[in-house]
């Protein structure tokens, strides 16, 4: 059951049940953690342009997205079936990665450290392209240096982060640690 | 060739998608957010990005506004010193674009990614060659010399070397267009007070649609920062300034009580959040 909230909207031309149709994909897609009678409710702050994601609730599974995270910036205000399902597919990821005891997850309420947060995002996304969605990976690159530097002990982490399924959040912590203590900056 | 064209004229690529400026100002969602470039928002990388393509399809476009108004006017309606100014900028914008596309690249970006706006090239359609100077070069070009100090900045926050560099050279030359604009400006009207006073009033009208909602100001914490300094070097004087930044306080507590809500909402994402 997969419920979309608000179930109509007023400042962006999206449709309730095209996305709810796409998070089944995306959920299909992750498969493995999550189960076919899933409960997961979906809301859509269309209000903000920006494209921030969040799990505020893995039992029952309960997002909340930004709606430039399911636009096709091409053409604003509409809905991309590309980009909603890479979003979705890397947040059932991560809702997955939390409910392995194997994978340590930090609690869902943790104050992560921008440069960690972004250094799990990288595997998520590096993930979400092996899972056939087209996601451009010079744009995670980007991303992950303006948080560990723009080195090349920056690139070797994200290559690392990017191609590697099998890490466990202890593991992504400390490539993260070691990338940004090679560089002095308190931004991080 | 063809004299004074419209903005759905401009050749592009079908990696291109234009929307007026109308169609930008009917988006009723909060964006000034997505302009914010600041570094302790988790998503800054992002909002570079866009405002990087921002850029990019803004330089194209100061391209083509500049040459229009070198084409479009003949030396009974302009200075020839005027055109071969144009000339010139036509010149540095070219550059610009070369650089552009490189930074875009360079910050993960792809062509056409985002929307283009139209919205300088309108201001370069004008009738009156003191208006196009007035709209683009003073008020659109005044917006890019705050714009590309403060993406100089972030790039030195962030350590990152390539932006903080290429923002710089292309500051450099912003300031001379802006200059271009304030010299032509004042030559060309000296005679007809009533001109000036009405390009001057379409540049405020230009300088009001892009105080980004109040956005522009000259606190540490702006989200666009106007560079009073550059601007003086450009030919504004403190006065204009002023008045940039009093518009820009009016429409900010117009629209402060959203900003509250969206602060609430900023800070209930710290650290759980990530951009998509
Ligand atoms: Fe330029
Ligand atoms: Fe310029």
């Amino acid at each position: 059951m997969i419920v979309i909230k608000p179930s109509t909207f007023d400042k962006v031309e999206f449709d309730a049940e095209r996305i709810a149709s796409y998070a089944d994909q995306a959920r299909l897609l992750v498969d493995k953690g999550l189960s076919d009678d899933e409960s997961i409710e979906i809301d859509v702050d269309e209000t903000l342009s920006t494209s921030r994601v969040r799990i505020k609730s893995i039992e029952p599974i309960r997002i909340e997205v930004e709606s430039g995270a399911l636009e096709d910036y091409k053409f604003p205000r509409t809905l991309s079936e590309l980009d909603s399902l890479v979003a979705f597919s890397r947040l059932f990821l991560e809702v997955a990665d939390r409910r392995r005891s194997d994978f340590a997850a930090p609690e869902l309420d943790a104050q992560l450290g921008r440069a960690e947060r972004m250094a799990w995002d990288v595997n998520l996304y590096g993930r979400v392209g092996r899972l056939g969605l087209r996601v451009h990976m010079p744009r995670f690159r980007y991303d992950f240096r303006n948080r560990h530097g723009f080195s090349d002990l920056a690139d070797r982490t994200f290559d690392t982060l990017w191609s590697d399924s099998k890490l466990t959040w202890p593991e992504i912590a400390d490539l993260s640690k070691r990338a940004q203590d090679s560089v002095n900056a308190d931004h991080f | 060739m063809r004299k004074n064209i419209p903005p759905s004229s401009l050749a592009r690529d079908s990696r291109f998608h234009r929307r007026d400026t109308e169609q930008r100002m009917s988006d009723r969602r909060n964006t000034d957010v997505e302009g914010h470039v600041d570094p302790e928002a988790e998503d800054v990388a992002e909002r570079a990005r866009r405002r990087m393509h921002g850029i990019f399809v803004g330089e194209i476009q100061a391209l083509e506004g500049a040459g229009r108004t070198a084409f479009d006017f003949g030396t009974d309606e302009v200075p020839y010193e005027l055109k071969l100014d144009m000339a010139r900028q036509c010149w540095d914008e070219a550059r610009h674009c070369e650089i552009s596309v490189k930074l875009a690249e360079h910050m993960g970006g792809e062509l056409g990614e985002y929307a283009e706006f139209t919205t300088l090239f309108e201001a370069a359609c004008h009738e009156d060659p003191v208006f196009r100077l007035a709209g683009v070069n003073r008020a659109l070009e005044g917006l890019a010399i705050d714009v590309f100090t403060q993406m100089r900045e972030f790039g030195e926050i962030m350590g990152d070397p390539i932006l903080a560099y290429c923002e710089d050279f292309m500051l450099a030359d912003e300031v001379t267009h802006v200059r271009m604009g304030s010299r032509w400006l004042r030559e060309v009207t000296k005679n007809d007070e009533q001109r000036r006073k009405d390009a001057l009033a379409f540049q405020r009208v230009v300088d009001g649609l892009f105080n980004f909602q109040g956005q522009r100001g000259e606190e540490d914490d702006s989200p666009i920062r106007l560079a009073r300094e550059f601007r003086r070097l450009a030919g504004f004087t403190d006065d204009e300034v002023d008045e940039i930044a009093k518009m820009s306080e009016e429409s900010r507590s117009a629209t402060s009580e959203r900003n509250s809500a969206r602060h609430a909402f900023d800070a209930s994402f710290a650290g759980q959040s990530s951009s998509a």
